[in-house]
C-alpha cells in the first residue's frame, strides 16, 4: 500500500512529509499535520521486567502465552536481567507472557523453568528458582 | 558421550529418528541433547527443538551418569523401535505414558562373548534380529504400547548357545528404568557333537552321528518303573539304541537358540518345562547329565525299550507329582558246577526246609493257550522278561509278564486248562545242558534267601544237592557240590 502524503499548504514546509500508511489517522491543526495516530496493535506503554537469581548462561525466552510469538530472547550474562517490553491494549495476547528459562547446554544443568506474567505499564520483578537437572 | 546431532532428526511433529551412525548412547545422553537443543533460540538443521517449543524431555531424579535414567519424552517427542536401539542404560517413556522402552542389563558369570536372545510374548524380540553384541548385553526393549503392557511387562532373556549350559531370566520391565537379568553360563562338558549334527522336526531331533531319532510325545501316561507306578506327562523315546549321553545332546539341541525343532507346537528355543507347575531346569530343560547319569526333567517318562543296554540304570526320573523314580536294580541268580542232564531248581526259601511256593496268586488259562491270566500282579522281584512259572506245580517257561498276563508259556497250557490254579515263580527250573545256569533278570526289592536243588539220577548220579544261599543287591550264586551217588 502506498504511503499517505501530506501536501503542505504553508510555503515554509518545503518538503512533503511521508507517513506510513500503517499508522493510524493523523490530525490536522490549522492546516498543518502535527502528529501520527496509533494503531490498536501499537504498544500503549512500557513494561520493565526484571528477572533475578538467574543461572548465568541460561537462555531466556519471553513469548506471548497464547500465540507463542517470541518477544524477547537472550542469554543471561548475570544473575539479574532487565527486559523491556511493550504493553498493549487490554486483550492483546502480547500482554500475557510466558517466560522460559533453560540451561541444558553446559554443566551444571538445570531443569527447564517456566512461569507466566502479565505485562502492565510499569515494572515487575520475578525471582527465578531454577532446579538442578 | 555427547550425541552427534547428525545421528538423529526431530521432525516438527516430534518424531525423533535415527538417521545416521551406529553409536549407542545412554538415555541420559539423549536427555542432555534434547535439553541442549531446548535452549537454542531457534531450531537447527533437522532438529526441530528450540526454546520456542515446549520442553522435550524430563528425567526422573537428577542427572547421574552412574545410574540408569528414567526419561519421559514430552509434548509429542517420540522415538520408534529402530531408534530405541540407539540407546541404553535407562528407560524411555513417551506418548503420555502410552509407550515404554525399558532397559535390560544382563549380569552374571560366564556371559562375556556368549550369545543372548530375548523372548517376548512367545516370540523372539525383533524377530530374532539382534542389534546388541554378544553378552553381557545392555539395551532397551519396548514393553508397553498403546497404553497396555506387553505380556504384563515380562521379557525373558535367554542364553542358549550350543556347547554351553543354558540360562534364562524373566525380567519384569513394567516399572521402567533398567532391570537386571541374572544369568549364569558355563561350558557344557557333555556336549561333544557339532551343532550341525542335528536336524529338527515336529517333536523330533535327528542325530546324524550316531544315527538315531529322538522323539518327544506330549501326553499323560501312567508307567511303572521299579515297582513305582506314577503318572508322567510326556515320553522320550529314540531309535538307534543311542546312549543317554547322545540323547542328552539331541535334547539340548532341540531347545538351543537356533533350534528348528518344534516342541508341542512351539519353537524349541523357547521350551522350558513340560508343565507350568514344574520348576525350571535352566541349564538343561530336559534334564541334566551328571556323572554319567541323566537326571531327566520332571514329568518325562523314558521309553525303557529305547535304552541302550549299557544305560539301564543311568537315569533318574521325576514323576508328575514330583516323586523321584529310579530304575530298578536288576539282578539275577546263578548256579555253577553243573553237568548236562542235571535238573536244577532255584526259588525263594520258605525258611522251613522247602521252597516258598505260596504266592497268594492263582492262574487261569485255557487248554493249548500260551497265555495265563493271574489273579494279581506278581511280586516285584519276579522276572517280567523271560522266566519260569509253576502252575498247579507244572513247570512252564514264559517270555514275559505284563500286569497280570503271563505270555509265551511253554509248554502251552495242558488239556483241561487251568482254573484258579496255584502259581509260583522259581528263578531257575530246568534240566540243564550246560555247566552253569542263570536266571532271567529281575528287580532287586530286598535281600532274601534262595534255595537250590540239584539232582541227577541218570548216567552220572549224584547225591541230591540242596542248600540255601543269600540273594542281595548284587544278586546271588551258588556252586553245586557233586557227591557221586554210588
Amino acid at each position: 500500500m502506498a504511503n499517505a502524503v501530506f501536501a503542505p499548504m504553508n510555503s515554509s514546509y518545503a518538503n512533503a512529509l511521508s507517513v506510513p500508511s500503517t499508522r493510524g489517522p493523523f490530525t490536522v491543526g490549522g492546516g498543518v499535520a502535527v502528529s501520527n495516530g496509533r494503531l490498536p496493535t501499537d504498544s500503549i506503554g512500557n513494561f520493565a521486567l526484571t528477572l533475578t537469581n538467574l543461572v548465568v548462561g541460561s537462555a531466556i525466552s519471553v513469548e506471548a502465552y497464547s500465540t507463542g510469538q517470541q518477544l524477547f530472547f537472550g542469554i543471561a550474562a548475570s544473575a539479574t536481567q532487565l527486559i523491556n517490553l511493550g504493553v498493549y491494549q487490554s486483550g492483546d495476547p502480547k500482554n500475557d507472557l510466558r517466560i522460559k528459562i533453560r540451561q541444558g547446554s553446559t554443566a551444571p544443568y538445570y531443569k527447564p523453568y517456566e512461569t507466566r506474567q502479565m505485562a502492565t505499564i510499569g515494572s515487575a520483578s520475578l525471582y527465578i528458582e531454577q532446579q538442578l537437572d | 558421550m555427547s550425541i552427534a546431532a547428525t545421528d538423529f532428526s526431530i521432525s516438527t511433529s516430534g518424531d525423533l529418528r535415527s538417521v545416521a551412525g551406529t553409536s549407542v548412547y545412554s538415555v541420559l545422553d539423549l536427555h542432555a541433547w534434547l535439553q541442549s537443543l531446548a535452549g537454542n533460540p531457534n531450531v537447527t538443521a533437522d532438529d526441530n527443538v528450540s526454546i520456542l517449543g515446549a520442553v522435550p524431555s524430563e528425567l526422573a531424579g537428577k542427572r547421574n551418569t552412574l545410574r540408569p535414567s528414567a526419561l519421559t519424552l514430552l509434548n509429542g517427542i517420540n522415538i520408534d523401535d529402530l531408534t530405541s536401539q540407539r540407546f541404553n542404560f535407562g528407560s524411555i517413556e513417551q506418548g503420555s505414558g502410552a509407550e515404554l522402552y525399558t532397559g535390560i542389563n544382563t549380569i552374571g558369570s560366564g556371559l562375556t562373548g556368549r550369545s543372548h536372545y530375548v523372548v517376548q510374548n512367545g516370540a523372539k524380540y525383533n524377530s530374532g534380529t539382534k542389534w546388541w553384541p554378544a553378552g553381557p548385553i545392555r539395551a532397551l526393549f519396548k514393553v508397553k504400547t498403546a497404553g497396555a503392557l506387553i505380556n504384563s511387562g515380562i521379557v525373558t532373556v535367554l542364553s542358549r548357545e550350543w556347547g554351553y549350559a543354558f540360562s534364562h531370566f524373566d525380567v519384569d520391565c513394567s516399572a521402567g528404568s533398567e532391570q537386571v537379568a541374572a544369568l549364569s553360563v558355563s561350558a557344557d562338558g557333555n556336549i561333544s557333537r557339532l551343532v550341525g549334527n542335528y536336524t529338527g522336526g515336529a517333536n523330533t531331533v535327528t542325530s546324524t552321528t550316531p544315527a538315531g531319532v529322538v522323539t518327544l510325545n506330549f501326553g499323560t501316561v501312567t508307567k511303572t518303573l521299579g515297582n513305582v507306578t506314577k503318572q508322567y506327562k510326556g515320553t522320550i523315546s529314540w531309535t538307534g539304541a543311542l546312549r543317554l549321553t547322545e540323547v542328552y545332546q539331541a535334547l539340548q539341541w532341540a531347545c538351543h537358540e537356533n533350534s528348528t525343532a518344534t516342541l508341542n507346537g512351539k519353537a524349541g528355543w523357547q521350551y522350558r518345562k513340560l508343565d507350568a507347575a514344574y520348576n525350571d531346569i535352566q541349564e538343561a530343560p530336559f534334564g541334566k547329565l551328571s556323572g554319567g547319569k541323566f537326571f531327566v526333567a520332571q514329568g518325562w517318562w523314558i521309553d525303557v525299550n529305547s535304552l541302550n543296554s549299557a544305560d539301564l540304570q543311568a537315569y533318574q526320573l521325576i514323576s508328575d507329582d514330583g516323586t523321584p523314580v529310579v530304575p530298578p536294580n536288576v539282578i539275577s541268580v546263578s548256579a555253577g558246577n553243573l553237568l548236562a542232564t542235571d535238573y536244577i531248581l532255584i526259588g525263594k526259601d520258605n525258611g522251613s526246609g522247602g521252597f516258598s511256593t505260596t504266592t497268594g496268586i492263582t492262574g487261569t488259562g485255557s487248554a493249548s493257550s500260551t497265555t495265563l491270566t493271574l489273579s494279581g500282579a506278581p511280586a516285584g522281584d519276579v522276572a517280567t522278561g523271560a522266566g519260569y512259572i509253576r502252575i498247579a506245580n507244572n513247570p512252564h517257561t514264559y517270555t514275559g509278564i505284563s500286569g497280570t498276563t503271563v505270555s509265551g508259556l511253554s509248554p502251552a497250557i495242558p488239556s483241561g486248562g487251568y482254573s484258579a490254579a496255584a502259581v509260583w515263580f522259581p528263578y531257575i527250573d530246568k534240566q540243564t545242558s550246560q555247566t552253569s545256569e542263570s536266571s532271567g533278570t529281575f528287580n532287586y526289592v530286598a535281600d532274601f534267601t534262595a534255595r537250590v536243588r540239584v539232582r541227577n539220577g541218570g548216567a552220572s548220579p549224584i547225591v541230591p544237592f540242596e542248600t540255601t544261599f543269600p540273594v542281595t543287591v548284587t544278586g546271588g550264586s551258588v556252586n553245586a557240590i557233586r557227591n557221586a551217588d554210588v
